[in-house]
């Protein structure tokens, strides 16, 4: 099973390369975000308050990872407080 | 009207909240139910399945409380960090029936593993002139061989141009811990011999500062600063060591012996921090790019780095596949050890500290997947995502685990 996902890399390699208009679009993030401060007034913020615009945008696959994560890993936390623990081996 | 004015409360309140579930009520009407189910499953080791049920419910125009709801069953064989080889040690004991740890068979080195976990957490957050918010949260976890019981607290604060959120936030926790069979080994007692002594228990603090900027209308940014302190039992009561001695003083690569196996012993105290950044961004073809980064250290000289990359492409009919790219790197804990080698600390000789655990060693970690979601007439979202993860580890005794996760969510949001 672990021998076919091998190529799972190389597969989303191809997805995300498939469209040039996504790449040229992955290309002027950079330029878009950081270099492009503006004062943003509270109707213009339609884009903003989506959903899949938040920092975390999937609770529960947050939720899933940080047990995962901090399971089989040393380093735990950043992204916020809180939350059960466990004795994960 | 009153649908809309909730709606842009609420997508304010999750611009900045460090709930990790809380971006549900960016759309919460008056209730929104989140499920999901999570097969995990290691390459000849652990098997995780888990079920996750989220409910949220609006009870004031300023009030909202959420309840979580976790069950995860766990099953397979993990790392014990001893040796294999060792002719002194054959079991584990354990309870029939009672879940825990025993020796694989023919193997000393992993222990097989079962046990179930049932965890609760409710939050109540509360918005005040649309500026200032403040959650409060409990959680409580139970596990056969694992107690957990926490509370937190977060307060978040725009300013008045509401370009920056600044926030604050505490959480304690309480836990117990203990073998199936209750209590805990001794440190460094011989494997299988030793008193057992009581329950360990330990008291964690952890606080974090952040703050979130607006940089234009595609784009949010954020920067926190965690730090937090673990006291108490901070041992894995099953976890082992082996000592060794080498066959060849000279040589050290002609091999060695395992001699006597003990149980680990950590540090009671180990202080955390990390700085970590995220941003979101979407692009010119409405394509939403999450990408962070996190750099950890804490007192046991353990450091890491962690970088996260995640691309939305959106498709027609609200249809959207997201690549994901995660990678992790850490360095050794500073009482990590492959063997307690008997030509440094003699045949009876021990460090002030001592772990073979593979967490605690200097590895890499690779995630590679892509989460395929789809909504549904505004109010439904089926999500699923498959990931590949692998370790590779510098030291421990099984140098690569691969995991599989596979994920299926549903969201629905009630008027």
């Amino acid at each position: 099973m672990y021998k076919k996902l091998k190529p799972l890399s190389l597969l989303l390699g191809l997805l995300v390369c498939s469209g040039c208009s996504t790449m040229k679009d992955v290309s002027n993030t950079v330029k878009d975000s950081l270099f492009n401060y503006e004062k943003v007034k509270p109707w213009q913020r339609g884009e903003l308050a989506k959903e899949d615009m938040q920092l975390i945008d999937d609770g529960l696959m947050t939720f899933a990872d940080d047990h995962i994560y901090f399971s089989k890993e040393a380093a735990t936390g950043g992204k916020g407080v809180g939350g059960g623990g466990c004795g994960c081996n | 009207m009153k649908s809309v004015k909730k709606k842009l409360a609420f997508a304010a309140c999750s611009l900045l909240s460090h709930n990790p579930q809380s971006v549900l009520a960016s759309e919460a009407e008056d209730w929104a139910v989140d499920g999901s189910f999570l097969h995990y499953e290691e390459e000849q080791r652990i098997t995780v399945n888990k079920l996750i049920g989220t409910l949220i419910t609006n009870i004031s125009e300023a009030d909202r409380v959420k309840v979580d709801l976790v069950f995860d069953t766990m099953s397979g064989s993990t790392p014990s960090g001893a040796l294999e080889g060792a002719g002194s040690f054959t079991t584990i004991t354990t309870p029939s029936g009672a879940g825990g740890f025993s020796a694989s068979t023919g193997s000393t080195a992993v222990a097989d593993f079962s046990d179930t976990r049932l965890g609760v957490g409710v939050d109540w957050e509360h918005t005040k002139k649309r500026l200032y918010r403040i959650n409060y949260g409990s959680s409580i976890s139970v596990e056969k061989d694992y107690t957990s019981f926490g509370i937190n607290s977060n307060y978040a604060q725009d300013t008045s141009s509401r370009i920056v959120t600044y926030s604050a936030g505490v959480a304690m926790a309480f836990d117990d811990v203990r073998r199936s069979t209750g209590g805990t080994p001794e440190p460094f007692a011989l494997y299988g011999a030793g008193e057992t002594l009581e329950n360990g228990t330990r008291v964690t603090l952890d606080t974090i500062f952040g703050v979130t900027r607006v940089f234009n209308r595609r784009t949010l940014g954020q920067v926190n600063f965690s730090t937090g302190l673990n006291e108490g039992y901070l041992t894995d009561p099953y976890k082992l060591i082996s000592r060794t001695q080498l066959l060849d003083a000279n040589d050290p690569s002609a091999g060695f012996d395992e001699k006597d196996t003990y149980y680990e012993s950590r540090p009671s105290s180990r202080q955390r921090s990390s700085v970590y950044t995220a941003i979101a961004h979407k692009t010119r073809h409405d394509n939403v790019l999450h990408m962070s980064y996190r750099y950890y250290w804490d007192d046991w000289d353990i450091v890491s780095n962690t970088l996260d990359f995640r691309l939305k492409i959106s498709y027609e009919n609200n249809f959207f596949i997201e690549p994901h790219l995660r990678l992790y790197q850490q360095t050794a804990a500073n009482f990590y050890y492959f063997s307690l080698e008997q030509e440094v600390f003699g045949p009876t000789g021990f460090p002030e500290f001592g772990s073979a655990d593979y967490r605690l060693d200097q590895f890499s970690g690779t995630t590679v997947g892509f989460n395929i979601s789809k909504k549904f007439s505004g109010t439904g979202k089926l999500r699923m995502r498959v990931e590949q993860i692998r370790w590779e580890y510098e030291n421990s005794l099984f140098d690569v685990n691969n995991a599989l996760v596979f994920q299926l969510s549903y969201k629905k949001l009630f008027e």
